[in-house]
């Protein structure tokens, strides 16, 4: 591309702290995490379906979704990737280390998958249709999704 | 299509300072779940129900892209249709209104949500309006272009702050009568005037509060309309018009693109004298000045004398011209929300809802919303009963 010397350009980054409530739903599904090291899921009253992350209504029915149900902190992988070009972490401002894998994970007894860093990073290693298991943080839980460190393969 | 279009249910949630136990689903839900009860309707694309969804909320405020995707689930929009306008409710609502009269859909939800508790100031998500180059390393942002246009209006035209003042206090009595209102309460023109400064001319009473909330309503067209209700509140004309973006290129005094919104509202309403024949206006007044100018937009008064109608008494809740007897957007109305709650209040006078704020023979209401700093962005609907 042809150099323009007299191009003015602005470097700039935008933060804007912020306080975000994590309601009735999103708020006791961390909270089980942060407490319990455990999943929760709401279930539609109407369907059946349960839904990950819990939220108000049954998008299907249009119904709101009192029932809670435990899933288990095992499960199976739909799908999984490899990032191998590292890019920046917004939440650190530190390049990610590469490569690192992630993998929507279908929790027993729900019928929605959880998304998150797997441990196994060497994608000969990994295949759709594996068992996983959530790893938690021992120490230092805050209610977050991070508080899950990883799924670990329990079974190739 | 000549068939007209109706407001045929509402609900708003409490205006308060935070709401901290719910994201913005839960608070849109709230109110959905409401006009839902209230109509019976459900989400169908059959001819039977509710068939379109327009949502209206800010990326930036909500520090999210795609803001509507929380509300999504909420509104139906799950394998239906929905479109967010990133506006003013009030705009929101013409736009549903549009989406009726284009005979492309029949019953339309529109909802408004903002949680401006959510960032650590208000000011950090404004000054991203202005240009990156231009204005915003300065630090300009809604309060401080506010203050500006104040300035400039109420030199040119001798308005006092005595008289801002007074918008505040009636504002504040008259949300006396609005249950929704939480921080309602007695309020003396001495204790606005008495208030910290927070940018000259504007003191702290002056702006509009911090405040959490959301609102719905269902419009309909006529022939369903009838069907739904027995006391549809007919939207009868409509009206928008943009300002230019750069405060440089406006005369700050005047309200030009207020004037061109009410002019196309009031010319497909039959309006020609506005003052005499708008029963009560609810209008977006985020500022106290705001009112005043505002009120000479509308062609309640002529240009500079926003003050003297005021001073009048007409604007008063027994005058000729009421202006915001719901108490406004100075009492808590968030940003986004408040042009659409401006519409519900509007309807609930012409329904005769109003309770103690309820102002007498109400037949034709102006609702106003506005966008975009100094008003940049005015949208003006007549509503008739």
């Amino acid at each position: 591309m042809e150099q323009k010397p007299n191009l003015i350009e602005k470097q700039i980054t935008m933060s804007i702290p912020c306080t975000f409530s994590t309601g009735p739903y999103m708020g006791r599904f961390l909270r089980e995490i942060r407490e319990n090291k455990r999943f929760v899921a709401n279930k539609c009253p109407q369907c059946g379906r349960t839904m990950l992350p819990p939220r108000i209504v049954c998008a299907l029915c249009n119904v709101e979704a009192g029932e809670w149900v435990e899933l288990s902190d095992r499960g199976t992988l739909i799908s999984f990737d490899v990032v191998s070009i590292p890019t920046i972490n917004p939440m650190t401002g530190k390049m990610r280390e590469v490569p690192y894998a992630t993998g929507n994970v279908l929790l027993d007894g729900g019928d929605a998958t959880l998304w998150h860093f797997l441990e196994e990073k060497d994608p000969s290693r990994i295949r759709v249709g594996m068992r996983v298991q959530a790893v938690f943080r021992e120490e230092g839980r805050t209610g977050a999704i991070t508080d899950i460190l990883h799924f670990r393969t329990i079974e190739k | 299509m000549n068939e007209r279009v109706a407001i045929v249910a509402w609900a708003q949630t409490a205006y308060e300072a935070c709401k901290p136990h719910q994201r913005v689903q839960e608070m849109v839900y709230e109110v959905v779940k409401k006009v839902r009860e209230q109509t019976g309707l459900k989400f169908s694309e059959d001819g039977t129900g509710i068939d379109n969804a327009i949502t209206a909320s800010d990326d930036i405020w909500d520090a999210r892209t795609i803001s509507d995707t929380p509300v999504g689930d909420v509104v139906g929009a799950h394998h239906r249709s929905e479109e967010k306008v990133g506006q003013d409710g009030a705009q929101a609502v013409f736009y549903a209104c549009a989406g009726i009269l284009s005979g492309h859909y029949d019953v339309t939800l529109v909802v408004a949500h903002c949680k401006e508790s959510q960032p650590a100031s208000r000011n950090l998500i404004t000054n991203l309006t202005f240009d990156p180059f231009f204005q915003r390393s300065l630090g300009l942002d809604y309060l401080s272009a506010a203050a500006l246009q104040a300035r400039a209006y109420m030199d040119r035209y001798g308005i006092s702050p005595e008289q801002c003042a007074r918008v505040v206090a009636k504002s504040y009595n008259n949300a006396r009568g609005n249950p929704l209102i939480l921080r309602a309460r007695e309020l003396s023109v001495d204790e606005v005037i008495r208030s910290p400064l927070i940018a000259d001319p504007i003191r702290e009473l002056d702006a509009y509060p911090v405040t959490d909330g959301a609102c719905a309503l269902i419009l309909a067209r006529e022939e369903k309309a009838k069907k739904i209700t027995d006391k549809p509140v007919w939207i009868d004309g409509m009206g928008n018009a943009y300002d230019a973006y750069f405060l440089g290129d406006r005369d700050l005094w005047d309200c030009q693109s207020l004037k061109l919104a009410a002019s196309k509202a009031y010319r497909m309403a039959g309006i020609k004298d506005a003052r005499k024949e708008i029963d009560v206006a609810e209008v977006s007044a985020f500022y106290s000045y705001q009112e005043l100018l505002w009120t000479e937009g509308l062609g309640f008064c002529p240009p500079g004398e926003g003050g003297k109608l005021l001073d009048s008494g007409a604007t008063k809740i027994s005058g000729q011209i009421p202006v915001n007897p719901s108490g406004g957007v100075l009492v808590g109305s968030p940003t986004i929300v408040a042009g659409m709650a401006r519409v519900i209040e509007a309807a609930i006078q012409v329904r005769g809802e109003g309770g103690s704020r309820q102002v007498s023979k109400v037949r034709t209401a102006l609702a106003h919303g506005t966008s975009g700093p100094c008003g940049q962005l005015h949208t003006v609907l007549i509503l008739k009963g």
